[in-house]
């Protein structure tokens, strides 16, 4: 088990191929990392919702989606609320994703979560005569916008004739 | 009185494990002191060298396995099992071509050698 020689030559190259794992390579043949998710949560327990609609934005971190799946809007009084969370794109326009009423509380599960990309509008609506202090949270799933994009491609089903 | 004397063979395995760059090639020897069979020859090609790295194990400078042309793989650790015998200090050459023109790569060939080994071993 004696080297005894050791003799290096050129060759001509006929292709490419890949990195293999002996060069250290920090990514795989997947080129994104999927399965790690960092929790999001919005909480907001110091609200003051007066007669009437308080409207809330919540701005996120650019090329980021978050995935919201819960949300809840709590009072210490059995009073009539609304709540209504809206996605507003970098365009301006505003898209309706949820509407709900509730007595002292409005809590809404979404299975799947909903994309949120560049802002969240929140619109609080008070129906009582009194002005009550309310807590807000939202829960949701962190991703990355480009894998998000790449989850939409790969969910899409291959025509067949 | 009779006495029964048992033969005790032993296994000892040659290890090749080279990094080769890019469109280049080496060759290298390793040899092992005792005779014995060549019972088992074992290529590694790591993912990535998609068949374009070629190997070939020679046993005193002429082709052993594959006696003909080069095996060049990918993502695969084949394993040939032979009976060939073994001379002493029989000079072994693993030689790798990587004619990968970007990406340079890690393979290994392993060859087990069964032999009997002496008293003092």
């Amino acid at each position: 088990m004696v080297e005894i020689s050791r003799r290096t030559f050129a060759v001509t190259a006929t292709g490419v191929g890949r990195k293999d794992y002996s060069q250290n390579v920090e990514y795989s043949v997947e080129p994104l990392t999927r399965s790690w998710e960092e929790t999001y949560q919005y909480y907001n327990d110091a609200i003051s919702l007066p007669t009437g609609t308080t409207m809330i934005d919540i701005t996120l971190v650019p090329q980021t989606v978050i995935f919201i799946y819960d949300y809840v809007l709590s009072v210490p009084k059995n009073v009539l609320l609304n709540l209504r969370v809206t996605a507003l794109t970098t365009a301006g326009v505003e898209v309706n994703i949820l509407r709900r009423d509730g007595y002292q509380r409005v809590e809404y599960h979404m299975a799947k979560g909903y994309p949120f990309f560049n802002t969240i509008r929140v619109r609080m609506t008070n129906y009582s005569a009194d002005t009550v202090n309310a807590i807000l949270s939202l829960v949701g799933i962190v991703s990355g916008e480009h894998e998000y994009y790449l989850s939409l491609s790969e969910a899409h089903e291959p025509m067949t004739v | 009185m009779a006495t029964s004397t048992e033969e005790v063979f032993e296994e000892r395995t040659l290890n090749f494990r080279e990094t080769v760059l890019a469109s280049q090639g080496v060759a290298v020897t390793q040899q092992f002191i005792f005779a014995g069979r060549i019972t088992q020859v074992m290529f590694h090609f790591p993912p990535g060298t998609n068949g374009l790295v070629q190997l070939r194990l020679y046993k005193n400078q002429e082709p052993f396995y594959p006696q003909k042309g080069f095996i060049a793989l990918d993502d695969a650790t084949p394993v040939y099992y032979v009976e060939s015998d073994y001379y002493k200090n029989e000079p072994l050459t693993f030689e790798v071509q990587n004619t990968d023109g970007i990406n340079p790569h890690t393979v290994s060939c392993s060859v087990t050698i069964k032999f009997k080994a002496p008293r003092w071993w």
